[in-house]
């Protein structure tokens, strides 16, 4: 299968291990796997900060590079919601690009769904981890993937040992330009989400959201909590030996 | 950026260590017996997918709801007025108790009566007012704002609640809820036995009967429609739903969204005064209609609002008001609902920190009854108010637009990136100014990394394709 | 969030020129075209079925929800108040006449008679209890319980459906620190659908219906559950079943 990477710009800069990985598992499971030219960003901080004219620019624009591919994999939930979920809205008084969108939306897939639905990969039976872990749920896959679908994909049959953390799917309180805009109130809910995951006394956190990593990643850095952060790309990846560095 | 006032109060409402305390026990205890009250029903998805289908439909079809509610009220003997705005509410009902006499009002918790300020009109004209909800009552004594819809004083600790009760009340100090509670009722009883007029607000108007339905856990709501010989009802013009048996979708949701039980303790639906054959109850029946904005959202982009129950569970869900509590919103309506009603009813106030200040989580969506998508408003909101934006913001989307248009321009804007951030060789930064100031106040910033991914690609990935 | 300017010209009052202008203005100005639908009830909101067993499911959702419910023999209701008076040290009680206290005038009458008022107020007398029948302030506000009869019941939510009319006082249920509620297991529908249908099937509602699910009762301080706010502290359900 042909498998265009939309990898998205905080993956890009912040954590290319993760985009790595996701290339590695892809190629793995049969994937020819093609990286776009040109690609950007989805326009998603602009949409949500209410600069839809701007979102629109961007969207058009992704919508141009990328819809020569019939298959669309993106380590991040929230960006494939913003293609999947919002460019079409977006568009709505332009029919012609609201069609190009509504066809892009079609085949925009998230990493993970895209391996459990398209692959028919069984991710739990794959991940071999030597410690205890968590996860952290991205608020913005609501829609993609729910809680429950990200904690089956780390229970294997008392082989993970999953720490599940209280109130699943808090959010970390990055949020965009809302982690600047609104610095105090941001922090206060990093706080709130590290307590949570801290006290499952696991020190690996599975989170599949760039944004949401560079939140807690920081957060925890401050507070000297040992915490670790890992897309469940790399998991699968180092699981299966994929890497070239070690874990 | 936010505004300089609403920064000083959410700073200080951060830093109010017993406050948040209380808030978030509170709010983490009422998120859970939400779920667990939903999970005893058998499909609760498709009871909030009906309750926002009634309600929508409902508001697509509000003249006729009104006016065939409107005659039922008529119908059973009620008498049906019309408030434009919060003044025309407050004259008429102070001209109500002016014309008849009364001098001593109950006040069942309404959420309209707070929105339109009617105690201290009331109180000008000459009438005494007291709260019934314990909550509210305690709120009245401690001349506190409520903070919460549905829990007025989710704020406060015993010890607080103590000291004023036994300040303003003269009784013996106690910090046990149960006794505070024995103390108010005897208080309150008194007062009941001697009111004469009765004020609520409306949960739910039953167009096809003319009944009002008030829903409480104390039996205040009761006592101010049974103990006053008139009875005035406050209601916002989108609390009308067609049918009695709509109420069996919206009662199964509204208290288990609120508190997480099944059912509140009383529901009582009220269609007119006392019957002349009747025991007791009041022999008038006022229904005050207020619109106070309510028209113009429905005319407006933003008429999903007018489905909300003030059921409080998006208050309850929500991160945000978890962290800055209710007061930090300057409003009747605090939380995620109240960060859109806000801006919508009151157009001259500076409100637009509201909208912005959510990480867009979704929280409240999954919470709210009656499936308003609050978030996509709250966005919706923010691009409507784009040009209350600060300047700076304006010009960092425009040149982030320019980086984001071209391969090359971001490639040099991810350069700048690294340039900019200081590098102690440790891989994070911890300092900085403007933007970078802001996160770093409270953590630390992940520097990109040596090798984007596109370099990766570019020089390693690549070559095996 | 209010006009600070109070007092202005008073609105004519219980206008109806003024609310008609209002909805004349309302249809002209609502943005919102009538496209959804007002779905059909039954089938999604229900969550008991006719064919459950309504006592059980009566007596643990009322249960739950504070209710103390005692499920006795037709012949037995009023020994059963007379002990629950007594362990509450009841001395004086109020009891509404005019009660369905058993089956007749019930909406699927079984035949569960329940106790004749008379009978009821001899023998509480006889076991040294003031009965007082009248539902003035003084007697509504100094009893120790008041005793009244149910309309219908829920088994989806153990909730108590109580009708004002003649004789049937909105404070006896609500006033008194201890309510006794006398119902006939056939009063008892399946789901709150079934009880609104039921209420608005007449012509007219009466003035007040309360649906009583639980005691009075708040967590408004720390979120700590104190019962007895307003209404009663504790509200006992005498369930009459036939012996059959």
């Amino acid at each position: 299968m042909d498998v265009a990477l939309f990898i998205t710009c905080l993956t890009d800069s912040f954590f290319p291990r993760a985009g790595e990985a996701v290339v590695r598992v892809l190629r793995h499971f049969g994937c020819r796997v093609q990286f776009p030219a040109g690609q950007t960003c989805c326009g998603q901080p602009a949409y949500n900060s209410g600069f839809h004219d701007e979102a629109r620019v961007l969207a058009r624009r992704m919508i141009e590079i990328f819809e020569p591919y019939e298959t669309i994999v993106s380590p991040s939930a929230s960006c494939v919601a913003m293609v999947k979920q919002h460019f079409a809205p977006l568009l709505a008084d332009e029919p012609a690009w609201r069609s190009r969108a509504e066809r892009l939306a079609e085949r925009a897939h998230e990493f993970a769904t895209f391996l459990v639905d398209r692959l028919n990969v069984d991710i739990a039976g794959l991940l071999r981890f030597d410690e205890p872990v968590t996860f952290h749920y991205p608020c913005h896959a609501r829609g993609i993937y729910g809680a429950e679908d990200l904690q089956r994909w780390l229970t294997r049959d008392g082989q993970v040992n999953l720490r599940l953390p209280q109130h699943v799917d808090c959010c970390c309180g990055f949020g965009g330009m809302f982690a600047v805009d609104y610095p105090e109130i941001s922090t206060a809910m990093l706080n709130d989400k590290l307590d949570l995951l801290a006290a499952t006394g696991a020190r690996l956190v599975i989170c599949n959201e760039g944004g949401c990593t560079l939140q807690m990643a920081g957060g925890a850095r401050r507070r000297g909590l040992p915490l670790r952060f890992k897309h469940i790309a790399e998991c699968v990846a180092d699981s299966l030996g994929l890497m070239k560095d070690r874990p | 950026m936010s505004s300089r006032a609403f920064r000083k109060r959410v700073t200080a409402a951060i830093a109010d260590r017993r406050v948040a305390a209380a808030v978030h026990h509170a709010t983490w205890h009422k998120v859970g017996a939400r779920a667990a009250g939903m999970r005893m029903l058998r499909n609760p998805e498709r009871l909030r997918e009906l309750a926002g289908q009634i309600k929508q439909h409902t508001l697509e079809r509000l003249p006729e709801y009104l006016e065939q509610f409107t005659a039922n009220v008529r119908r059973n003997g009620g008498q049906v007025h019309f408030a434009k705005d919060a003044a025309e509410a407050r004259q008429l009902i102070c001209e109500l108790a002016r014309s008849r006499g009364l001098k001593l009002a109950v006040k069942v918790k309404s959420m309209t009566t707070e929105e339109v300020g009617l105690n201290s009109a009331l109180e000008a004209a000459g009438v005494r007012v007291f709260e019934t909800d314990l909550g509210e009552f305690i709120v009245q004594l401690d001349r506190d704002r409520p903070s919460h819809i549905v829990t007025p004083i989710i704020h406060k600790d015993r010890r607080q609640i103590a000291t004023a009760m036994a300040r303003e009340l003269g009784c013996q100090y106690t910090e046990d809820p149960a006794a505070l509670t024995m103390i108010a009722r005897k208080y309150l009883r008194d007062v009941f036995r001697r009111c004469d007029l009765g004020i609520s607000g409306v949960n739910f108007g039953v167009a096809e009967t003319g009944t009002i339905c008030i829903c409480t856990n104390e039996g205040n709501g009761r006592m101010s429609t049974t103990r006053p010989r008139v009875q005035v009802a406050l209601m916002g013009i989108e609390k009308v739903i067609p049918r009695l048996s709509d109420l069996a979708v919206f009662l199964k949701l509204l208290a288990r969204s609120s508190t997480g039980q099944p059912m509140g303790s009383y529901t009582s639906l009220i269609s007119g005064p006392r019957r002349a054959t009747d025991a007791d109850g009041p022999s008038e029946f006022h229904l005050v209609l207020l619109d106070n904005g309510r028209s113009e959202i429905l005319a407006g982009p933003f008429a999903e609002v007018l489905r909300c129950l003030r059921c409080g569970a998006c208050l309850n869900a929500c991160p945000v008001y978890r962290n800055i509590g209710g007061h930090a919103y300057h409003s009747v309506y605090p939380g995620p609902i109240g960060s859109l009603v806000t801006p919508l009813l009151d157009r001259r106030g500076d409100h637009h920190d509201l909208p912005r200040a959510s990480s867009l989580c979704g929280a409240c969506r999954v919470a709210c009854p009656v499936n308003i998508d609050l978030p996509e408003l709250l966005v919706r909101m923010r691009a409507a108010g784009r040009a209350s934006q600060g300047r700076l913001k304006k010009l960092g989307f425009f040149g982030w637009l320019c980086a984001m248009r071209s391969e090359r321009a971001y490639r040099a804007a991810q350069r700048i990136l690294q340039a900019m951030l200081s590098d102690d060789g440790s891989g994070w930064t911890t300092g900085g100014v403007g933007p970078l100031a802001s996160w770093t106040a409270g953590r630390d910033l992940l520097r990109p990394a040596p090798r984007s991914f596109r370099q990766l690609w570019q020089e390693e990935l690549r070559e095996q394709s | 969030m209010s006009n600070p300017d109070a007092l202005g010209p008073m609105p004519e009052v219980n206008s109806e020129k003024r609310l008609t202008a209002f909805f004349d203005g309302l249809r002209r100005r609502s943005a919102l075209k009538p496209r959804t639908e007002l779905p059909t009830l039954e089938a999604d909101v229900r969550q008991v079925g006719a064919n459950a067993d309504l006592i059980s499911r009566f007596v643990a959702a009322a249960t739950s929800a504070g209710l103390k419910v005692h499920r006795v023999g037709e012949s037995d209701s009023i020994a059963r108040v007379r002990e629950i008076l007594a362990e509450c040290g009841a001395k004086t009680v109020y009891i509404e006449q005019n009660a369905c206290l058993g089956g007749s005038g019930a909406p699927n009458d079984c035949g569960v008679a329940g106790p004749e008022i008379e009978q009821l107020t001899a023998e509480l007398a006889l076991a040294g209890i003031t009965v007082k029948s009248d539902t003035s302030d003084e007697t509504l506000f100094s009893v120790d319980a008041g005793i009244t009869g149910v309309t219908y019941a829920v088994a989806e939510t153990g909730t108590l459906v109580c009708q004002s009319g003649p004789g049937l006082a909105r404070g006896g249920s609500l006033i008194p620190p201890l309510h006794i509620a006398l119902l006939s297991a056939a009063k008892i529908l399946p789901d709150l659908y079934d009880c609104l249908a039921l209420t608005s099937a007449g012509s007219q509602l009466p003035a007040n219906v309360n649906l009583i699910t639980g005691p009075s009762k708040t967590a408004d301080i720390e979120g700590i559950l104190v019962t007895g706010v307003h209404g009663p502290r504790e509200v006992h359900v005498i369930l009459m079943q036939n012996a059959a």
